[in-house]
C-alpha cells in the first residue's frame, strides 16, 4: 500500500467508526425525521428550516464565530420554539379578538392582501373601461369649486357671547331688508380675507372649517346666518363662484386609471367582506338592527 | 504530498470564489432607486386669486433618498422605513401635510447625472397632477443643496440651497453643482470599512435589498466622471460631476448658466458640521455674496434654530488660526472645557500631572473641530452634560456657532478702505431640511422616528457595527491628526448620538403672495415678502406705513429720517383634530395614510392657539470695523403682552430713537404662541438651569422607538426684517425696495 492509499484507508476507516457511533448511539428524545424542510413542530405546526437556518447565521455571525455550533443551534432553536409558544398562546388567550393592538395588525395585513391583490391586476385596464368609469363618477375629476366671499366678524366681547350673537343678527337683518348696517356692529377681523377666488383649503385657513363649510352650500349674492367660530361669530357671503371644471379625459387618463384600481381593491373588499357574511352565522342582540 | 497540496489548492479556490461571488453580490446586487410615481388623484383643486395676497405655506429643504445621509437613515439596522422616492415628497404635500409649495434639494455632492434626471421628471410630474398652473393645487420647485463643509472656519462656508423658478431644461442647469471637500467625500462614502460594508447584507438577509441598493447608488455617483475645472458649465459634458469650491464659484457657474435661481443658506450656527470659531464674516465680501440671488437665509428648520446671538464662542482663535480654550462663562460651557474636565475626573489624583492632561485633553478637543468628542475615549453623552450648547435660546441647534446667527449676520457689516460699509439684506424663512420626502412635517408633534432625523441602531449589536466597540476610559485624551480625520467614516466623526435630541419636526416658510401660481409664489420669495414658523400655521402681518398710509410689507427697504410706524398682527394655528380628513382617505385610501402620512395629516379644527406676545428684534448695523457687534442686536427691543384673545393680536410701535441716532437699523418681530408639546421639546432634559445632568433622547434603541420626547415649547413666528436707511434729509419714509 502506498503513502497516500494508507492515508485514504485510515480515513475511510475513521468514518466508518463514526457512522457506526451514530447508528448505535441511542437518539436523543424528541428527534424524530420531520423532513428536509422542518427542523421542529410545536404541537403539530412546523419551525421551517429556512428560519432556522437564517437565524442560526446570524447568531454565528453576530458571535464572529467564537460560540460553539451546537451552542449556537440549540439557542435558536430554543428562541424559535418559545416564540412559536407564545404565539400560540396569544392566539389561545384570544389576542388577536381582546388585543386592539393585535386585533387592528390583523385587520390591516388582511386589508392589504384582500385590496393589492385586486389592484395589482391589469386585466381590463384599457381606455374604453377607463373612459366609461370617468363618465360614470365625473365628481372624482372635476376640481373644486372657488369662492370669492366676503366676511363680517362679531367678536365675543367681555365673555358676552349674547352679544355678539344679537350684533350679528341685526347685521344680517339689516343687509336682508336692503338697510345700511350699523358699521359699528361687527369687530376688526382676526386676519384679513383676501379678496381672491379661493378654494376651500385656503378658505378654511382663513375662516375656520365650519365657517368655510358653510361658504360651500351658499349659492351667489346669499348671506350666511351668524356662525359660531373662534372668539365669535361670522356672517359670510358669497360674492363669485366658480363652480368646479371637469378636465377632458385625455387630460386625465393616469388619475383615471389609479382612481379606477382603487375603486377595483375597494370593490373586491366589499365583496369578499359581502361573501363571507353570507357564509358566516352572525346573530345580533334584541334591539340592535342587523347591519 | 502532491495531492494534499491539490486539495489545499481546491480549498484555496473555493473560498477565493465565495468571496469574490460574495463581493460581486454587494457590488452588482443592487440597483438605482428611481424617483417613484406620484399619486395621480387630486385633492380639492385650487385657484388663482386677484388682487390681495394671501399667505402660502410652504417647505423649500426636502430630501429624499437620493441623498445618502438620507438613504443611510433609511436603512433597516437604523431603523429606517425604505425608500423615499421623490413622488412621496409631492404626495405627502399634497394630502398629508396640506402646504402648497414645496422644493427638492437633494445634496448635489450625492445626485448622479441619472438621479438629476428623475429629480426633474417627479417634480415635473407633481406639478403636471396639481392641474391648471395659474391655478395649481401645489406647487413644486427643483433645487439642490450645495453642501459646503470646511475642517477649520477659514475653509468653512456652510450649506444653501439652490432653488430655481422654472421646470423646463432651458431653465435649470444640466447638472447640480456641488461642493468638494468633507461633505463630498462623505456623500461618495469615503472612509466606509468595505469589509464591513460587504457583511451588512448578509447580516440582515431579509432586507438586503436595501443595503445592496446602497452600494449601487454610490457606485453610480462615483462613476461620472469629474467635470473639468475652469471650463464654462454650459461647455460642460452632460453626465460629469460639476463642483464649486466656495459661494464665489456657486455664484460664477449659475451666471454662466443666465438661469433665475435662489441661493438660500441654512444651518448657519449647526455645529454638527460646522467647525468651532467659524463666522458668517467672510461671506460678507462682495465676491462671496450676491444680492440678486441670496436675498434669504434659514433660520429654523428640523436642525434647529439659528436665530440668536450670543457673545460668547466654542473656542478663542488667534490671527494665525491657532485656537485655545475659552473658560466658562454663565449659561456656557465650551465642550473643550468639558473634555479636560471629563479627564480631570479620571485621575488617579490631583497635581501636576493631572493639570497636564487636564489642559492636553482641552487642546486635543479642538485639534478633532467638530469630532472633538473622540479627543476622549470613552465619555459618554451624559459625560458631555450641557456644554458647547447655547442653554438660554430657544430649541437652538446642537453645538451652537452664535457667529452663524441670523442676528449676528444682519448686524454684522463688511468695511473696506475707501468703500461704504457693506451689509446683507436677508428675509427670513422656515423649512423641515426633511430627509425622509415628507415636506411640512411640523403641523403635528408625533412619530419622532418618521418625521425628525432621529435616527440610530436599533439595537446593541447593530450599534457595534455602525459605531464600532464602546471605548474603554483612558486617563489620558487622544491626539487625531487631520490624516486620521479626514479618512474616517463620518459617521464616526460628527456626534450623531447627541445630535438625536436635538431633531424637531421642523419649520415652515410662509409667503405674502399675489397668487397660487409658481411666479406668483417665486416674486414673493424674491421680494422677501416672507416669515417663518417653527411649524404651526401662524399667521402674521408686519408692515411699515408711511406717512401716506402706504404700506411696506416685511422684507422691505425703507430711507427714512424718522421711523414709520409699524403695524404687527398675528394670528395663531388652528388646534389639529387627530386623524385625517376624510377626503384625504378617499384619495390616498387607508394604508397610504398609514404608510406616507404616519396616520396622521394637517386636519385644523376651529379653536385657534392663543399668541402669548409679540417681541420686536431691533438690529443696529455696524458701522466700522471694530464696534462691538453684541451690544448692536437688541433682543427683545420691545415685548407686547397680548390679551387673551383667540382672534389674534395686533400691535403697532414707532421708534423715535433711529431719527435720534441716525444710523441704519433693521426691525423684525415674533409671534410667540401658548406653550405646547413638541418632539425633542426638552433637547438634552437638562435637570437644573446649569445642565449638570442631562437625560438625551437617543435616537437609537436606548430611547423606545415609541417614545416622542415631548416637552413644552413656544412655537413662533418671525418676520422677514424690514431694513431702514437712514438718510438725514429723506422725506417722509419712502420705499426703496419692497412694496408690491
Amino acid at each position: 500500500m502506498t503513502g497516500s492509499s494508507r492515508w485514504l484507508a485510515a480515513g475511510a476507516a475513521l468514518g466508518l467508526l463514526i457512522t457506526l457511533a451514530g447508528l448505535l448511539r441511542p437518539a436523543p428524545s424528541g428527534r424524530v425525521d420531520l423532513g428536509p424542510d422542518v427542523v421542529a413542530t410545536v404541537d403539530g405546526r412546523p419551525i421551517l428550516r429556512a428560519d432556522f437556518d437564517r437565524a442560526y447565521t446570524a447568531l454565528r455571525t453576530d458571535t464572529d464565530g467564537r460560540m460553539d455550533p451546537d451552542v449556537a443551534a440549540h439557542r435558536v432553536l430554543d428562541r424559535l420554539i418559545d416564540e412559536e409558544l407564545l404565539v400560540q398562546h396569544g392566539a389561545r388567550l384570544g389576542l388577536h379578538e381582546r388585543d386592539p393592538r393585535a386585533r387592528a395588525d390583523l385587520v390591516a395585513a388582511a386589508l392589504r392582501l384582500i385590496t393589492l391583490e385586486a389592484e395589482e391586476q391589469t386585466e381590463g385596464d384599457d381606455t374604453a373601461t377607463l373612459r366609461a368609469f370617468w363618465e360614470a363618477h365625473p365628481g372624482l375629476f372635476r376640481a373644486a369649486p372657488r369662492v370669492r366671499a366676503a366676511r363680517w366678524f362679531f367678536a365675543t366681547r367681555r365673555a358676552d357671547d349674547a352679544d355678539a350673537r344679537r350684533r350679528a343678527d341685526r347685521f344680517v337683518a339689516d343687509l336682508q331688508r336692503g338697510a345700511t348696517p350699523d358699521p359699528t356692529l361687527p369687530d376688526p377681523a382676526p386676519s384679513p380675507l383676501p379678496d381672491a377666488m379661493l378654494p376651500a383649503p385656503k378658505l378654511r385657513d382663513y375662516l375656520g372649517p365650519t365657517t368655510s363649510a358653510a361658504l360651500e352650500r351658499l349659492a351667489v349674492g346669499e348671506l350666511s346666518a351668524p356662525i359660531a367660530t373662534s372668539g365669535g361669530y361670522n356672517v359670510v357671503r358669497v360674492l363669485e363662484l366658480a363652480p368646479g371644471t371637469l378636465p377632458p379625459f385625455e387630460a386625465s387618463l393616469d388619475e383615471v386609471r389609479e382612481a379606477w384600481r382603487r375603486r377595483r381593491g375597494e370593490d373586491a373588499l366589499r365583496d369578499f367582506l359581502a361573501a363571507r357574511r353570507q357564509d358566516t352565522t352572525i346573530e345580533v342582540t334584541e334591539g340592535l338592527d342587523r347591519p | 504530498m502532491k495531492r494534499a497540496l491539490l486539495a489545499l489548492g481546491a480549498l484555496v479556490l473555493v473560498i477565493v470564489l465565495a468571496l469574490v461571488v460574495s463581493w460581486f453580490a454587494v457590488y452588482s446586487g443592487g440597483e438605482e432607486e428611481g424617483g417613484g410615481d406620484v399619486v395621480a388623484t387630486r385633492p380639492e383643486r385650487k385657484n388663482a386669486p386677484r388682487g390681495e395676497p394671501q399667505i402660502l405655506f410652504g417647505d423649500l429643504h426636502v430630501h429624499t433618498t437620493f441623498s445618502t445621509d438620507a438613504f443611510v437613515m433609511s436603512l433597516p439596522l437604523l431603523g429606517g422605513e425604505g425608500a423615499h422616492p421623490a413622488a412621496d415628497a409631492c404626495d405627502f404635500a399634497r394630502f398629508c401635510s396640506a402646504i402648497d409649495f414645496f422644493a427638492l434639494t437633494d445634496h448635489a455632492e450625492a445626485l448622479s447625472p441619472n438621479q438629476w434626471s428623475e429629480v426633474k421628471r417627479s417634480i415635473r410630474q407633481c406639478n403636471a397632477v396639481a392641474g391648471d398652473p395659474t391655478d395649481p393645487d401645489i406647487v413644486a420647485y427643483i433645487g439642490w443643496e450645495w453642501s459646503q463643509v470646511g475642517r477649520v472656519p477659514e475653509e468653512h462656508f456652510g450649506h444653501k440651497n439652490v432653488i430655481f423658478r422654472g421646470l423646463s431644461d432651458t431653465e435649470l442647469p444640466a447638472r447640480p453643482i456641488a461642493a468638494p471637500g468633507l461633505a463630498g467625500n462623505a456623500m461618495v462614502g469615503s472612509g466606509i470599512d468595505l469589509v464591513e460594508l460587504a457583511q451588512v447584507p448578509w447580516r440582515d438577509y431579509d432586507q438586503r435589498q436595501r443595503y445592496l441598493n446602497l452600494v449601487a447608488s454610490q457606485r453610480a455617483l462615483t462613476g461620472a466622471p469629474l467635470c473639468a475645472e475652469g471650463v464654462d458649465s454650459r461647455e460642460l459634458p452632460p453626465d460629469c460631476r460639476e463642483f464649486a469650491r466656495d459661494p464665489a464659484q456657486l455664484f460664477e457657474k449659475l451666471d454662466q448658466w443666465g438661469i433665475e435661481a435662489l441661493v438660500i443658506p441654512h444651518g448657519t450656527t449647526w455645529g454638527f458640521y460646522t467647525p468651532p470659531g467659524y463666522t458668517w464674516d467672510k461671506q460678507l465680501a462682495p465676491s462671496q455674496d450676491d444680492p440678486d440671488r441670496q436675498r434669504l437665509i434659514e433660520v429654523y428648520s428640523g436642525h434647529g434654530n439659528s436665530e440668536e446671538a450670543r457673545p460668547w464662542r466654542a473656542v478663542d482663535l488667534a490671527p494665525d488660526g491657532s485656537g485655545t480654550c475659552p473658560a466658562p462663562r454663565e449659561g456656557y460651557e465650551p465642550c473643550c472645557w468639558r473634555a479636560g474636565e471629563i479627564i480631570r475626573s479620571r485621575c488617579e489624583a490631583p497635581g501636576e500631572a493631572c493639570e497636564a492632561a487636564v489642559l492636553k485633553a482641552r487642546a486635543d478637543y479642538l485639534l478633532a473641530g467638530v469630532g472633538g468628542h473622540i479627543a476622549v475615549p470613552g465619555a459618554t453623552v451624559e459625560d458631555w452634560k450641557g456644554c458647547g450648547q447655547c442653554l438660554d435660546c430657544e430649541t437652538p441647534s446642537f453645538s451652537y456657532r452664535p457667529g452663524g446667527a441670523a442676528q449676528y449676520i444682519l448686524a454684522r457689516g463688511h468695511f473696506e478702505p475707501g468703500a461704504a460699509p457693506r451689509h446683507t439684506t436677508l428675509g427670513f424663512i422656515a423649512s423641515s431640511d426633511n430627509h425622509k420626502a415628507r415636506p411640512g412635517t411640523g403641523y403635528k408633534e408625533y412619530a419622532r422616528r418618521k418625521l425628525t432625523e432621529a435616527t440610530g441602531a436599533v439595537s446593541p449589536v447593530w450599534d457595534k457595527l455602525v459605531l464600532g466597540p464602546p471605548q474603554a476610559p483612558t486617563p489620558a485624551s487622544r491626539t487625531w491628526t487631520q490624516e486620521e480625520l479626514t479618512s474616517m467614516a463620518p459617521w464616526l466623526v460628527v456626534y450623531a448620538e447627541r445630535q438625536a435630541s436635538f431633531f424637531l419636526t421642523g419649520g415652515l416658510v410662509a409667503v405674502h403672495a399675489m397668487g397660487r401660481d409658481r411666479d406668483a409664489i417665486y416674486d414673493a420669495l424674491k421680494a422677501r415678502h416672507v416669515y417663518g414658523t417653527s411649524g404651526p400655521r401662524i399667521m402674521l402681518w408686519f408692515d411699515a406705513v408711511d406717512a401716506q398710509d402706504r404700506r411696506l410689507p416685511m422684507g422691505s427697504s425703507l430711507d427714512a429720517a424718522r421711523s414709520p410706524r409699524f403695524e404687527v398682527r398675528a394670528l395663531g394655528e388652528l388646534v389639529q383634530k387627530p386623524g385625517c380628513p376624510q377626503s384625504v382617505e378617499d384619495a390616498i385610501g387607508a394604508d397610504e395614510v398609514a404608510r406616507l402620512c404616519a396616520g396622521e395629516c394637517y386636519n385644523p379644527g376651529e379653536e385657534r392657539r392663543r399668541i402669548s406676545r409679540i417681541e420686536v428684534v431691533r438690529i443696529w448695523r455696524q458701522r466700522e470695523a471694530g464696534e462691538a457687534v453684541q451690544p448692536l442686536i437688541e433682543d427683545a427691543f420691545l415685548r407686547f403682552d397680548c390679551p387673551d384673545d383667540p382672534s389674534g393680536c395686533r400691535f403697532s410701535f414707532e421708534d423715535p430713537e433711529f431719527a435720534d441716532r441716525a444710523r441704519d437699523v433693521v426691525y423684525y418681530v415674533r409671534a410667540v404662541q401658548e406653550p405646547t408639546p413638541a418632539v425633542n421639546g426638552g433637547q438634552l432634559r437638562c435637570k437644573d438651569a446649569a445642565c449638570t445632568e442631562v437625560d438625551p433622547c437617543y435616537g437609537d434603541h436606548r430611547t423606545p422607538f415609541t417614545d416622542d420626547c415631548l416637552a413644552p415649547i413656544e412655537e413662533r413666528a418671525w418676520s422677514s426684517p424690514i431694513y431702514l436707511h437712514h438718510v438725514a434729509d429723506a422725506a417722509p419714509p419712502s420705499e426703496v425696495e419692497g412694496a408690491p
